[in-house]
């Protein structure tokens, strides 16, 4: 197994405890080595370091990690494989110039994709119209505005708009395994929300 | 950042409160004082003992009366909010909810229409790393609540020490009870922790307990100066 980074996006120090410390936890069960480097700290040299990048959510009011979008530009060139996770999902987005739009989500869901409880906690989301034309997206929620839950892109980069930490811990153990994510959407491949 | 902390007296508020202060300044708590003892949102055993923890922090407290069922705990709990945007100019608000999505989401709901930021410390943390951060830092935490079983009565007034802590695992394995009683399991009050300038002693107490369901009830407290150990 290839060990991991988490990269934070959360601006205030508070937050740590609440968007990192479960991510940490779930791994430190598993006993899988990681590091951690904030957002604004990161390079291209990471990649050749860590085989996964878990990049994590931040608070609902803090839009901080917008800044420092530009730092994760290594990963559409390397092979690196990472999972973005709310605000680490907008951050995906921005690097292949999908906008984002205001929508609003708080609380638990259940995605028609294999029938998956989700946790929500955002006021950003990926434009629909703009992020079909670049990710495979295998789940969405909303109705008259669709926003994307999971976006997938070259079979190494995923994000989850949810928080799988909540409910779907199985999926950041899938992503950091030697099989890793893919095979978990594999089948599904032909078929979305 | 100026921040108001829900204060139930128990354990998790008290915890979530001492790890935002190492960040934030803590300007005023926040307490409902709910008339259903089922409440959905706010803990209820001994919450008329979190004015002692109020002076203890030397933090002024909101208190407020609800009715308990859903619909008043979350407006007055919105109104309680507005208190401490008027009176102390509060920007975020910090609470203990570890695993309820119920809790966690009607907060996050009501701060984001109020624009104030949410912060949830002990959010899906590990349990036994919340009770080993308890002990660790000398917070003196009793039972004062229990509603399953194999809690009887013995355990109204346990402490949440090293050995609870071995006891929290193997009912845990046994019997499913959660480490730090998410589920309801049981209740706590702190008497001290590290941000308080005195201590709370327990001067007079009686309990009820029937069928794995029973209450410590603290008819006389008092604040205590601490001594340097």
């Amino acid at each position: 197994m290839r060990k991991v980074l988490i990269v934070k996006t959360n601006k205030d120090p508070l937050s740590d405890y609440e968007f990192v410390e479960p991510i940490r936890a779930i791994l430190r069960k598993k006993n899988i080595l990681f590091s951690e480097v904030h957002i604004k700290d990161i390079d291209k040299s990471y990649a050749e370091r860590f085989g996964r990048i878990i990049v994590t959510g931040t608070n609902l009011q803090d839009f901080d990690y917008l800044k420092y979008g530009k730092n994760l530009n290594f990963i559409k060139y390397n092979q690196v494989s990472v999972l973005g996770i709310c605000s680490g999902m907008h951050l995906i987005a921005e690097l292949f110039n999908v906008p984002l739009i205001d929508a609003v989500e708080i609380g638990v869901k259940h995605l028609r994709f294999r029938h998956m409880k989700v946790f929500l906690l955002h006021k950003k989301a990926l434009d629909y119209s703009k992020a079909k034309e670049k990710f495979f997206i295998p789940a969405c929620t909303g109705k008259k505005v669709k926003i994307p839950q999971i976006i997938i892109c070259k079979n190494r980069i995923f994000g989850f708009q949810f928080h799988p930490e909540v409910f779907n811990q199985d999926l950041i153990l899938k992503f950091v395994s030697d099989s890793g994510l893919t095979s978990a959407f594999s089948k599904f491949n032909s078929r979305s929300d | 950042m100026k921040l108001a902390a829900l204060l139930s007296g128990g354990k998790d508020s008290l915890l979530a409160l001492y790890r935002a202060s190492k960040y934030h300044k803590i300007k005023c708590l926040i307490t409902l004082e709910s008339e259903n003892d089922f409440s959905f949102m706010f803990h209820t055993p001994t919450i008329n003992l979190t004015e002692l923890q109020s002076r203890a922090l030397n933090i002024p407290m909101i208190r407020v009366k609800t009715k308990g069922n859903k619909g008043h705990e979350l407006l007055t709990l919105r109104r309680a909010l507005k208190d401490a945007v008027d009176k102390f100019g509060v920007e975020g608000v910090v609470s203990g909810a570890i695993k309820s999505t119920y809790q966690n989401t009607r907060i996050q709901k009501i701060c984001n229409d109020m624009s104030l930021y949410s912060f949830n410390p002990l959010w899906m943390n590990d349990e036994y790393d919340l009770l080993n951060e308890l002990i660790r830092n000398h917070f003196e935490v009793i039972i004062t609540a229990v509603a399953a079983y194999p809690l009887d009565k013995s355990f109204l007034g346990k402490k949440i020490d090293k050995n609870f802590l071995k006891l929290a695992k193997k009912m845990s394995v046994e019997h499913q009870i959660n480490p730090v009683g998410e589920g309801g399991e049981f209740e706590t009050l702190v008497l001290d922790m590290p941000l308080f300038n005195k201590k709370i002693v327990v001067d007079q107490y009686s309990s009820v307990f029937h069928n794995y369901t029973g209450r410590l009830l603290v008819n006389k407290a008092h604040l205590e100066k601490k001594v340097l150990q």
